[in-house]
Protein backbone atom coordinates (compact mmCIF):
# COMPACT_ATOMS: atom_id res chain seq x y z
CA UNK A 1 0.00 0.00 0.00
CA UNK A 2 3.05 2.44 0.87
CA UNK A 3 4.77 1.34 -1.98
CA UNK A 4 1.63 1.91 -4.28
CA UNK A 5 1.04 5.39 -2.81
CA UNK A 6 4.76 6.57 -3.02
CA UNK A 7 4.69 5.46 -6.36
CA UNK A 8 1.29 7.33 -7.48
CA UNK A 9 2.59 10.57 -5.80
CA UNK A 10 5.92 10.43 -8.04
CA UNK A 11 3.84 9.71 -10.85
CA UNK A 12 1.54 12.67 -10.16
CA UNK A 13 5.00 15.07 -9.27
CA UNK A 14 6.54 14.31 -12.49
CA UNK A 15 3.24 15.00 -14.26
CA UNK A 16 3.10 18.35 -12.34
CA UNK A 17 6.46 19.25 -12.99
CA UNK A 18 6.38 18.84 -16.86
CA UNK A 19 3.10 20.41 -17.18
CA UNK A 20 4.62 23.63 -15.55
CA UNK A 21 7.54 23.49 -17.56
CA UNK A 22 4.87 23.42 -20.57
CA UNK A 23 3.98 26.62 -20.93
CA UNK A 24 7.35 28.24 -20.98
CA UNK A 25 8.73 25.98 -23.83
CA UNK A 26 4.76 26.64 -26.21
CA UNK A 27 5.45 30.23 -25.58
CA UNK A 28 9.52 29.89 -26.49
CA UNK A 29 8.47 27.65 -29.55
CA UNK A 30 5.80 30.77 -30.96
CA UNK A 31 8.34 33.29 -29.85
CA UNK A 32 11.34 31.63 -32.28
CA UNK A 33 11.90 33.57 -35.01
CA UNK A 34 11.21 31.54 -38.81
CA UNK A 35 15.31 31.59 -39.27
CA UNK A 36 15.79 29.61 -35.88
CA UNK A 37 18.02 26.35 -36.04
CA UNK A 38 15.76 23.94 -37.94
CA UNK A 39 17.01 21.17 -35.41
CA UNK A 40 15.11 23.17 -32.57
CA UNK A 41 12.09 23.09 -34.28
CA UNK A 42 11.78 19.59 -34.76
CA UNK A 43 12.64 18.98 -31.06
CA UNK A 44 9.12 20.87 -30.38
CA UNK A 45 7.70 18.04 -30.23
CA UNK A 46 7.49 16.43 -33.64
CA UNK A 47 9.04 13.47 -35.43
CA UNK A 48 11.75 10.72 -34.71
CA UNK A 49 14.81 13.14 -35.25
CA UNK A 50 14.16 14.90 -32.15
CA UNK A 51 15.80 11.59 -30.52
CA UNK A 52 19.16 13.13 -32.54
CA UNK A 53 19.27 16.01 -29.66
CA UNK A 54 19.92 16.26 -26.51
CA UNK A 55 17.48 18.03 -23.78
CA UNK A 56 20.54 20.95 -23.13
CA UNK A 57 20.73 21.59 -26.98
CA UNK A 58 17.34 21.66 -27.18
CA UNK A 59 17.12 24.28 -24.29
CA UNK A 60 19.68 26.07 -25.79
CA UNK A 61 18.41 26.43 -29.10
CA UNK A 62 14.89 28.05 -27.43
CA UNK A 63 16.91 30.16 -25.23
CA UNK A 64 18.70 31.59 -28.05
CA UNK A 65 15.97 32.08 -30.12
CA UNK A 66 13.92 33.61 -27.53
CA UNK A 67 16.33 35.89 -25.87
CA UNK A 68 18.65 36.46 -28.32
CA UNK A 69 20.43 39.55 -27.00
CA UNK A 70 23.35 39.42 -24.71
CA UNK A 71 21.75 41.96 -22.21
CA UNK A 72 19.41 38.94 -21.07
CA UNK A 73 22.05 36.17 -21.57
CA UNK A 74 21.62 35.29 -17.67
CA UNK A 75 17.67 35.06 -17.89
CA UNK A 76 18.20 33.23 -21.24
CA UNK A 77 20.44 30.21 -19.36
CA UNK A 78 17.85 29.79 -16.48
CA UNK A 79 15.18 29.65 -19.01
CA UNK A 80 16.62 27.02 -21.12
CA UNK A 81 17.80 25.38 -18.00
CA UNK A 82 14.09 24.93 -16.43
CA UNK A 83 12.94 24.22 -20.27
CA UNK A 84 15.55 21.35 -20.59
CA UNK A 85 13.99 19.56 -17.29
CA UNK A 86 10.67 20.31 -19.01
CA UNK A 87 11.48 18.43 -21.79
CA UNK A 88 13.39 15.98 -19.84
CA UNK A 89 10.35 15.12 -17.84
CA UNK A 90 8.24 15.07 -21.07
CA UNK A 91 10.91 12.22 -22.74
CA UNK A 92 10.93 10.57 -19.29
CA UNK A 93 7.02 10.26 -19.48
CA UNK A 94 7.28 9.01 -23.01
CA UNK A 95 9.35 6.51 -22.25
CA UNK A 96 8.02 5.12 -18.67
CA UNK A 97 4.21 5.30 -20.51
CA UNK A 98 4.57 2.29 -22.74
CA UNK A 99 5.90 0.35 -19.34
CA UNK A 100 3.26 1.18 -17.22
CA UNK A 101 0.81 -0.02 -19.97
CA UNK A 102 2.10 -3.16 -19.04
CA UNK A 103 1.61 -2.84 -15.50
CA UNK A 104 -1.93 -1.50 -15.95
CA UNK A 105 -2.12 -5.55 -17.42
CA UNK A 106 -0.37 -7.09 -14.83
CA UNK A 107 -2.35 -4.82 -11.74
CA UNK A 108 -5.41 -7.52 -11.74
CA UNK A 109 -2.82 -10.24 -10.88
CA UNK A 110 -2.66 -9.90 -7.05
CA UNK A 111 -7.11 -9.43 -7.17
CA UNK A 112 -7.08 -12.85 -9.25
CA UNK A 113 -5.11 -14.48 -7.07
CA UNK A 114 -7.24 -13.33 -3.57
CA UNK A 115 -10.00 -14.69 -5.82
CA UNK A 116 -8.39 -17.88 -6.71
CA UNK A 117 -7.45 -18.16 -2.68
CA UNK A 118 -10.89 -17.17 -1.42
CA UNK A 119 -12.65 -18.41 -3.91
CA UNK A 120 -14.79 -16.11 -4.02
CA UNK A 121 -15.32 -13.00 -6.05
CA UNK A 122 -16.63 -10.78 -3.38
CA UNK A 123 -18.25 -7.41 -4.56
CA UNK A 124 -15.81 -7.29 -6.57
CA UNK A 125 -17.08 -5.79 -10.32
CA UNK A 126 -16.10 -7.85 -13.52
CA UNK A 127 -16.40 -4.77 -15.56
CA UNK A 128 -12.41 -4.12 -15.23
CA UNK A 129 -11.74 -7.64 -16.66
CA UNK A 130 -13.87 -7.89 -19.42
CA UNK A 131 -12.97 -4.39 -20.84
CA UNK A 132 -9.52 -5.12 -20.72
CA UNK A 133 -9.98 -7.96 -22.92
CA UNK A 134 -12.38 -5.79 -24.88
CA UNK A 135 -9.57 -3.42 -24.67
CA UNK A 136 -6.64 -5.48 -26.21
CA UNK A 137 -8.64 -7.23 -28.51
CA UNK A 138 -9.65 -4.01 -30.47
CA UNK A 139 -6.09 -3.40 -30.35
CA UNK A 140 -4.79 -6.75 -31.48
CA UNK A 141 -7.47 -7.19 -34.44
CA UNK A 142 -6.36 -3.62 -35.31
CA UNK A 143 -2.85 -4.76 -35.52
CA UNK A 144 -3.46 -7.94 -37.19
CA UNK A 145 -5.44 -6.01 -40.14
CA UNK A 146 -2.27 -4.33 -41.52
CA UNK A 147 -3.94 -1.01 -41.50
CA UNK A 148 -1.74 2.27 -42.91
CA UNK A 149 -5.06 4.30 -41.34
CA UNK A 150 -5.33 3.27 -37.56
CA UNK A 151 -6.31 5.38 -35.36
CA UNK A 152 -3.40 6.97 -33.71
CA UNK A 153 -4.60 5.95 -29.91
CA UNK A 154 -4.13 2.55 -31.00
CA UNK A 155 -0.66 2.90 -31.80
CA UNK A 156 0.56 5.63 -30.19
CA UNK A 157 0.25 3.39 -27.03
CA UNK A 158 3.36 0.98 -28.37
CA UNK A 159 5.20 3.37 -30.41
CA UNK A 160 6.33 5.81 -28.39
CA UNK A 161 8.83 7.89 -28.41
CA UNK A 162 11.42 6.41 -30.15
CA UNK A 163 10.00 4.62 -32.88
CA UNK A 164 7.51 7.33 -33.44
CA UNK A 165 7.42 8.97 -36.87
CA UNK A 166 3.96 10.41 -36.88
CA UNK A 167 4.29 9.83 -40.83
CA UNK B 1 4.83 4.66 -42.20
CA UNK B 2 4.42 3.80 -38.70
CA UNK B 3 2.69 1.10 -38.98
CA UNK B 4 5.20 0.26 -41.30
CA UNK B 5 8.08 -0.18 -38.54
CA UNK B 6 5.32 -1.69 -35.90
CA UNK B 7 4.54 -4.23 -38.24
CA UNK B 8 8.42 -5.49 -38.14
CA UNK B 9 8.44 -4.83 -34.53
CA UNK B 10 8.48 -7.79 -32.09
CA UNK B 11 7.67 -6.23 -28.76
CA UNK B 12 4.50 -4.42 -30.32
CA UNK B 13 2.65 -8.08 -30.90
CA UNK B 14 4.55 -9.96 -27.99
CA UNK B 15 3.07 -6.91 -25.63
CA UNK B 16 -0.32 -7.39 -27.11
CA UNK B 17 -0.53 -11.02 -27.01
CA UNK B 18 0.82 -11.19 -23.29
CA UNK B 19 -1.99 -8.69 -22.75
CA UNK B 20 -5.23 -10.65 -24.14
CA UNK B 21 -4.04 -14.22 -22.75
CA UNK B 22 -3.50 -12.24 -19.37
CA UNK B 23 -6.92 -10.64 -19.61
CA UNK B 24 -8.69 -13.96 -20.56
CA UNK B 25 -7.26 -15.24 -17.73
CA UNK B 26 -8.62 -12.61 -15.57
CA UNK B 27 -12.02 -12.92 -16.98
CA UNK B 28 -12.16 -16.79 -16.73
CA UNK B 29 -10.58 -16.47 -13.13
CA UNK B 30 -13.57 -14.59 -12.25
CA UNK B 31 -15.94 -16.19 -14.19
CA UNK B 32 -15.16 -19.33 -11.88
CA UNK B 33 -15.62 -18.15 -8.62
CA UNK B 34 -18.48 -14.98 -9.43
CA UNK B 35 -22.02 -15.71 -8.68
CA UNK B 36 -25.04 -15.41 -11.65
CA UNK B 37 -25.90 -11.84 -10.25
CA UNK B 38 -24.24 -9.42 -8.46
CA UNK B 39 -24.96 -5.81 -7.79
CA UNK B 40 -21.51 -4.97 -8.76
CA UNK B 41 -20.86 -6.88 -11.60
CA UNK B 42 -22.57 -4.89 -12.81
CA UNK B 43 -25.08 -7.17 -15.05
CA UNK B 44 -24.36 -11.03 -14.43
CA UNK B 45 -21.38 -12.70 -16.45
CA UNK B 46 -22.61 -14.39 -19.67
CA UNK B 47 -24.01 -10.58 -20.51
CA UNK B 48 -19.82 -10.16 -20.14
CA UNK B 49 -19.05 -12.90 -22.35
CA UNK B 50 -21.73 -11.91 -24.60
CA UNK B 51 -20.61 -8.00 -24.80
CA UNK B 52 -16.65 -9.43 -25.72
CA UNK B 53 -17.80 -11.78 -27.83
CA UNK B 54 -19.50 -9.21 -29.92
CA UNK B 55 -17.11 -6.74 -29.62
CA UNK B 56 -14.82 -8.84 -31.01
CA UNK B 57 -16.93 -9.66 -34.02
CA UNK B 58 -18.30 -6.24 -34.54
CA UNK B 59 -14.36 -5.50 -34.97
CA UNK B 60 -14.03 -7.74 -37.22
CA UNK B 61 -17.20 -6.86 -39.37
CA UNK B 62 -15.65 -3.13 -39.43
CA UNK B 63 -12.60 -3.79 -40.64
CA UNK B 64 -13.81 -6.13 -43.30
CA UNK B 65 -17.14 -4.82 -44.23
CA UNK B 66 -16.31 -0.56 -44.41
CA UNK B 67 -13.59 1.18 -46.30
CA UNK B 68 -10.27 1.24 -44.61
CA UNK B 69 -10.20 4.81 -43.74
CA UNK B 70 -13.79 4.91 -41.99
CA UNK B 71 -13.50 1.40 -40.18
CA UNK B 72 -9.83 2.99 -39.02
CA UNK B 73 -11.81 6.16 -37.65
CA UNK B 74 -14.88 3.59 -36.08
CA UNK B 75 -12.22 1.59 -34.36
CA UNK B 76 -10.17 4.22 -33.13
CA UNK B 77 -13.18 5.60 -31.51
CA UNK B 78 -14.35 2.63 -29.74
CA UNK B 79 -11.00 2.29 -28.79
CA UNK B 80 -11.22 5.48 -26.98
CA UNK B 81 -14.70 4.38 -25.64
CA UNK B 82 -13.28 0.68 -24.52
CA UNK B 83 -10.52 2.87 -22.86
CA UNK B 84 -12.41 5.26 -21.14
CA UNK B 85 -14.74 2.20 -20.09
CA UNK B 86 -11.85 0.49 -18.29
CA UNK B 87 -10.49 3.17 -16.44
CA UNK B 88 -13.18 4.08 -15.32
CA UNK B 89 -14.70 0.44 -14.62
CA UNK B 90 -13.88 0.19 -10.95
CA UNK B 91 -16.48 2.43 -10.27
CA UNK B 92 -19.35 0.30 -10.93
CA UNK B 93 -18.84 -0.75 -7.23
CA UNK B 94 -19.85 2.83 -6.53
CA UNK B 95 -23.32 2.24 -5.29
CA UNK B 96 -22.01 -0.72 -2.85
CA UNK B 97 -19.05 1.25 -1.59
CA UNK B 98 -21.55 3.89 -0.59
CA UNK B 99 -24.07 1.80 0.70
CA UNK B 100 -21.98 -0.22 2.53
CA UNK B 101 -19.55 2.68 3.58
CA UNK B 102 -16.23 0.52 2.39
CA UNK B 103 -14.40 0.75 -0.51
CA UNK B 104 -13.18 -3.23 -0.29
CA UNK B 105 -15.05 -3.45 -4.20
CA UNK B 106 -12.56 -1.44 -5.45
CA UNK B 107 -9.47 -2.74 -6.65
CA UNK B 108 -6.47 -0.85 -5.05
CA UNK B 109 -3.62 -2.02 -7.78
CA UNK B 110 -5.11 -1.54 -10.56
CA UNK B 111 -6.85 1.52 -9.36
CA UNK B 112 -3.02 2.63 -9.06
CA UNK B 113 -1.91 1.45 -12.16
CA UNK B 114 -4.46 2.91 -13.96
CA UNK B 115 -3.90 6.32 -12.82
CA UNK B 116 0.23 6.57 -13.06
CA UNK B 117 -0.50 5.02 -16.44
CA UNK B 118 -3.30 7.93 -17.09
CA UNK B 119 -0.74 10.53 -15.98
CA UNK B 120 1.93 9.80 -17.86
CA UNK B 121 0.18 9.56 -21.24
CA UNK B 122 -2.14 12.65 -20.54
CA UNK B 123 1.23 14.56 -19.97
CA UNK B 124 2.69 12.99 -22.89
CA UNK B 125 -0.46 13.48 -25.17
CA UNK B 126 -1.16 16.84 -24.64
CA UNK B 127 1.93 18.09 -24.05
CA UNK B 128 4.32 16.00 -26.63
CA UNK B 129 1.64 14.71 -28.91
CA UNK B 130 -0.94 17.26 -28.85
CA UNK B 131 -3.81 14.70 -29.58
CA UNK B 132 -7.41 14.94 -27.92
CA UNK B 133 -7.35 11.17 -28.75
CA UNK B 134 -4.84 10.32 -26.57
CA UNK B 135 -5.02 12.84 -24.05
CA UNK B 136 -8.98 12.77 -23.17
CA UNK B 137 -9.33 9.52 -22.69
CA UNK B 138 -6.66 9.67 -20.32
CA UNK B 139 -7.41 12.70 -18.33
CA UNK B 140 -10.54 11.19 -17.91
CA UNK B 141 -9.08 7.84 -17.18
CA UNK B 142 -6.77 10.21 -14.58
CA UNK B 143 -10.24 11.71 -12.91
CA UNK B 144 -11.68 8.09 -12.38
CA UNK B 145 -8.71 6.83 -11.04
CA UNK B 146 -8.07 9.50 -8.58
CA UNK B 147 -11.84 9.45 -7.28
CA UNK B 148 -11.28 5.57 -6.82
CA UNK B 149 -8.13 5.81 -4.30
CA UNK B 150 -9.84 8.80 -2.68
CA UNK B 151 -13.29 6.48 -1.70
CA UNK B 152 -10.10 3.90 -0.58
CA UNK B 153 -8.38 6.22 1.46
CA UNK B 154 -11.62 7.48 2.86
CA UNK B 155 -13.28 4.52 3.32
CA UNK B 156 -10.99 1.49 3.36
CA UNK B 157 -12.18 -1.88 3.55
CA UNK B 158 -14.62 -0.97 6.13
CA UNK B 159 -15.70 -2.76 9.14
CA UNK B 160 -16.04 -6.43 7.98
CA UNK B 161 -18.57 -7.21 10.42
CA UNK B 162 -21.05 -4.56 9.28
CA UNK B 163 -20.31 -5.35 6.28
CA UNK B 164 -21.38 -9.11 6.93
CA UNK B 165 -24.64 -7.57 7.79
CA UNK B 166 -25.36 -4.79 5.68
CA UNK B 167 -25.30 -8.25 2.98
CA UNK B 168 -27.65 -10.67 5.37
CA UNK B 169 -30.41 -7.21 5.60
CA UNK B 170 -29.83 -6.83 2.02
Amino acid sequence: MRTCITLLTTALLLGASATTAFPARASSSRAMPKNAPVNADVAGGRGQDRRQLSSKEIGAAFGLGLRGGAVESVAAASSSTSLSAGIGLVEACGLAAPIASIFVSLSPFPTVQKILREKSVGDLPVLPYSSLVANWCVKGLSLCLHWHYIHSHIFLHFCLPSKASYG
Amino acid sequence: MTYGILKSEPKVWSCNSFSTILGIYYLFSFAKHSPKASPTLPGSIAMHFKAAIGTILATLAVAVGMPKVKAANILGSAGVGICIALFASPLAALKTVFKTKSAEAIPLPFAIAATVNCVLWFIVGWIDMKDVNIWLPNGLGLLAGLFQIALKLFYGDGDKLKLAEAKQAA
